[in-house]
């Protein structure tokens, strides 16, 4: 515990954010030593995750979109984008996404402009690329519709990437992945082992 | 991933809080935090899938891999490492009420690496479709097991090493941009398909488009593409499948399947995690393969 006192309103803002994925790896270790054996911090911690729990089971009500500001989404677009936006805000945000055409261009040119910061020469690296940096080889089931012949045929077996012109190209390997992603949004992703990336034993 | 795991923090000492349904379950399961590693196979016709992955569990996130290639999944967002590096983040989410399908309840207590767990079993109309050995303390789901309507396992899962530690790193995995995949309005196909609801429709890679389907325990998406894949030249770990007198292409990965044909006019890929039975029912509501899609048509429709 190294000396680290409990204090509930410091620290049930950090549990909160612990809950939503959103801690540092400091502010995660001190969640850490917390919850290691503060009973007062683990009835806390509890607390929070009950009425977490409740408010997600809570009916969501339509806001009728004379009282939003002009109906659409603004400034928490980018809060989206950035992962900012959490438990309610976040489904209420993506609900009106489905249904708003106007709203879904806007985060798509939203997306490419951070895309295109990110990029320029001097913006930082996130520390995923720092710790994924070796790619590994990875087998791509490549498929190419009719009419390319035997030879082609033979080339996808090997994982070639050949094939184009008009016909239709199916690569399994990126139907699984877009798939799996998708897939994650559901609850039922939480018992069900993904499936990128495994290798036989 | 890094050289070894960093341990962070332990919750051990925060108690059980056994899930009353499969959602305060799954949502428990969400949350938890864990690391590991895990042996995935699944068992179909005589045939065997297996493989072995390590885990880390956090905030809602998974990175699952091994060797040095590793995919961040979780809340509709996936990225991965290695030559693709493809960052995918999908507009859609579902809260299916899973009571319609499936029942849950308590199957006793057990140990499994030597930590308390307990069981969990989800009924599907009076028989047992999944059990669990979910772990007490944090609630990670420590072996799993998916049966057959004939009973027997499909897929497990199991953990083969457990910690409640995670690397800290695994706080900043979401840091990165990523490619919006944002909902279609028709997939042209059934809006329900053996109990499976057709939840929302994307445009998928290559041109294809995705309609991804769940019940909210399973779920699968139907690529479509125009034009037609000799399917039989064109792999080569493929399995011939054959429902209803209907001639299809499968391949079995260790946690999905993917099962593709030629329907008129129109090349079809499903891939999904979904047991064989209900996958039989599911192929019966989508287009069938053929060729002659207009004589066919007529048929169907004439005849049924």
């Amino acid at each position: 515990m190294a000396g680290l006192i409990f204090d509930p309103d410091e620290h049930g803002e950090l549990f909160s954010a612990y809950l939503d994925g959103e801690l540092t790896p400091e502010e995660l270790t001190v969640v850490g030593e917390l919850l290691d054996g503060d009973e007062e911090a683990i009835d806390d911690f509890r607390s929070i995750q009950s009425i977490r729990k409740t408010l997600q089971l809570l009916p969501e009500f339509e806001v009728p979109a004379a009282l939003l500001p002009d109906g659409h989404l603004g400034d928490r677009l980018s809060a989206y984008l950035d992962g900012e936006l959490v438990t309610l805000e976040h489904r209420r945000v993506t609900k009106h996404l489905v249904d708003c055409a106007d709203c879904r261009a806007e985060l798509q040119e939203l997306d490419r402009a951070r895309i295109a910061v990110r990029s320029l020469p001097g913006v930082e690296t996130t520390m995923t690329s720092e710790i994924h940096a070796t790619p590994a080889p990875h087998r791509r089931r490549r498929i190419v519709a009719g009419g390319i012949g035997a030879a082609a045929a033979a080339a996808l077996l090997v994982g070639l990437a050949v094939g184009g012109g008009d016909e239709p190209v199916f690569i399994l390997d990126d139907l699984e992945t877009h798939h799996v992603a998708r897939a994650s949004a559901e609850p039922g992703f939480a018992v069900l082992p993904p499936a990128i990336q495994v290798a036989a034993p | 991933m890094t050289g070894g795991l960093v341990a962070a923090f332990v919750i051990a000492s925060v108690g059980p809080a056994l899930a009353d349904d499969l959602d305060d379950y799954l949502a428990d399961a969400g949350e938890a935090v864990y690391s590991g590693r895990r042996v995935v196979g699944t068992t179909w016709d005589g045939f065997e899938s297996i493989g072995i992955v390590d885990i880390q569990h956090l905030g809602g996130m998974a990175t699952v891999g091994s060797g040095s290639s590793y995919a961040t999944i979780g809340g509709g967002r996936m990225h991965l490492d290695g030559p693709t590096g493809a960052a995918l983040s999908f507009i859609g989410a579902t809260h299916f009420d899973l009571d319609g399908r499936y029942a849950v309840s308590q199957g006793g207590t057990t140990e499994h690496l030597g930590r308390s767990a307990y069981v969990l079993e989800v009924t599907e109309a009076g028989f047992v479709r999944m059990r669990m050995i979910v772990d007490e303390s944090t609630s990670a789901p420590l072996a799993t097991e998916v049966y057959s309507r004939d009973g027997t396992v499909f897929r497990y899962s199991s953990m083969i090493e457990f910690s409640v530690s995670v690397d800290p790193e695994m706080a900043l995995m979401d840091e990165r941009s990523y490619e919006m995949m944002l909902p279609m309005d028709q997939a042209g196909l059934p809006v329900d398909a053996a109990g499976y609801q057709l939840v929302d429709v994307y445009s998928g890679p290559q041109g294809a488009n995705q309609a991804f389907y769940t019940d909210g325990l399973f779920s699968f998406s139907v690529f479509t593409t125009n034009g037609r894949v000799n399917w039989e030249a064109a792999i080569d770990d493929e399995l011939p499948y054959t429902v209803d007198g209907n001639s299809y292409w499968r391949v079995i990965n260790p946690a999905t399947l993917w099962v593709m044909w030629n329907a008129p006019g129109t090349t079809i890929a499903l891939v999904g995690d979904l047991p064989p039975d209900h996958l039989e029912e599911v192929l019966a509501d989508l287009p069938r393969p053929g060729r002659h899609g207009w004589m066919q048509r007529m048929w169907n429709r004439l005849f049924g």
